[in-house]
């Protein structure tokens, strides 16, 4: 058994290396993409919305562009802001939430979201839901994020 | 607190909302007429939202949620939540009061017994909402609303308002609260 485990992780770093030689792989893209403070908020309707800091380490702007997971039906990148006294959600512009090289984007309550449209299962406080963000350099990351109930990560306890 | 350091504003003369129409969905009282008074020395805190926003109503409901649990048991007790949807072709009344439940216990969801009624009783309290235009069925439009809390008084007067915050701290909120209801009903 050993032995066997000692081949697969020889191949899977050979498969890695493989990855990182070649410039365009995902692996490589999201090297300058770091995701914090990821969370979700506990649905109280059809539909909830998904934060997170993006921050850009790179030298080179990117912009994410989608997100995917198997909660929900569709997701879209929204932004809630007041227009003439009312408190507006609107699509972001082409689907994309720029983060400036060596900047943070912060997506959060009232502002800039994830919207997770037609939720498929019910989500308790805890779960921890894995995502898939894509970016327009070409990187896509696989995140993990809690479901939480509060309007704040951290603001119950 | 001294009223200075309260969140929120006043408007004066304190508008009357006492007339205003709904129809409740919530407990015993589903499928009766509310008039938005609140309970003798209690204070009822109405809101004009839609069950589909992911991000602001939430957000503002939590908050009144974690100032509630904050405040003595007492003074918690004479505080309930109204919540008025905008969006009455996708939103159910029932759905309005489950989705209320997640966050207050003593809620009221509400919806307007017609549109010209939501469109008047909108504008007693000064509520700007907009539906965007949509086939029926279709599931996937937009719609804005202000996302004020009105705190009305057992005469239906709104004596306080707090604007959308999406950070303010939810002492601040409990504090605010306490401080209505000392000056209110002694």
């Amino acid at each position: 058994m050993k032995n066997r485990y000692a081949l697969v992780v020889a191949l899977a770093v050979a498969v890695s290396l493989i990855g990182a030689a070649c410039s365009s792989s995902s692996d490589d893209a999201c090297g300058g993409v770091k995701i914090e403070n990821a969370w979700v908020r506990l649905p109280p309707g059809p539909n909830t919305a998904l934060y997170m800091d993006i921050t850009n380490t790179s030298d080179e702007s990117f912009a994410l562009s989608g997100a995917s997971s198997d909660f929900a039906t569709t997701y879209e990148l929204h932004e809630s802001k007041m227009s003439d006294g009312q408190m507006i959600m609107v699509k972001v512009p082409g689907q994309e939430i720029p983060v400036a090289a060596g900047a943070t984007t912060k997506l959060e309550p009232g502002g800039l979201h994830v919207m997770a449209i037609d939720i498929q299962e019910p989500l308790a406080v805890g779960d921890e839901k894995a995502f898939t963000l894509t970016f327009t350099n070409e990187c896509s990351k696989e995140i993990t994020a809690p479901v939480e109930a509060a309007e704040m990560p951290g603001s119950e306890g | 607190m001294d009223p200075e350091d309260r969140a929120g504003y006043n408007r004066r003369p304190p508008p009357d909302v006492s007339a205003t129409e709904f129809v409740d969905y919530s407990g015993d009282s589903a499928g009766l007429p509310f008039a938005p008074v609140a309970a003798e020395s209690e204070l009822l805190l109405m809101y004009f939202g839609y069950l589909s926003c992911p991000d602001v109503c939430p957000t503002t409901l939590a908050e009144l949620s974690n100032a509630l649990n904050l405040m003595p048991d007492a003074d918690a007790e004479r505080i309930s939540v109204g919540m008025v949807s905008v969006d009455p072709d996708r939103d159910e009344g029932s759905a309005i009061s489950t989705y209320l439940d997640v966050f207050v216990e003593k809620n009221h969801g509400l919806l307007a017994p017609d549109e010209a009624s939501l469109a008047a009783s909108a504008e007693a309290f000064g509520v700007l909402y907009e539906v965007e235009d949509h086939e029926p069925g279709d599931t996937s439009y937009e719609v804005g609303h202000s996302a004020t809390v009105y705190v009305v008084d057992d005469q239906g007067l709104i004596i306080w308002e707090l604007g959308f915050s999406a950070d303010r701290d939810p002492q601040l909120t409990a504090d605010t609260l306490e401080s209505i209801l000392t000056e209110r009903y002694g």
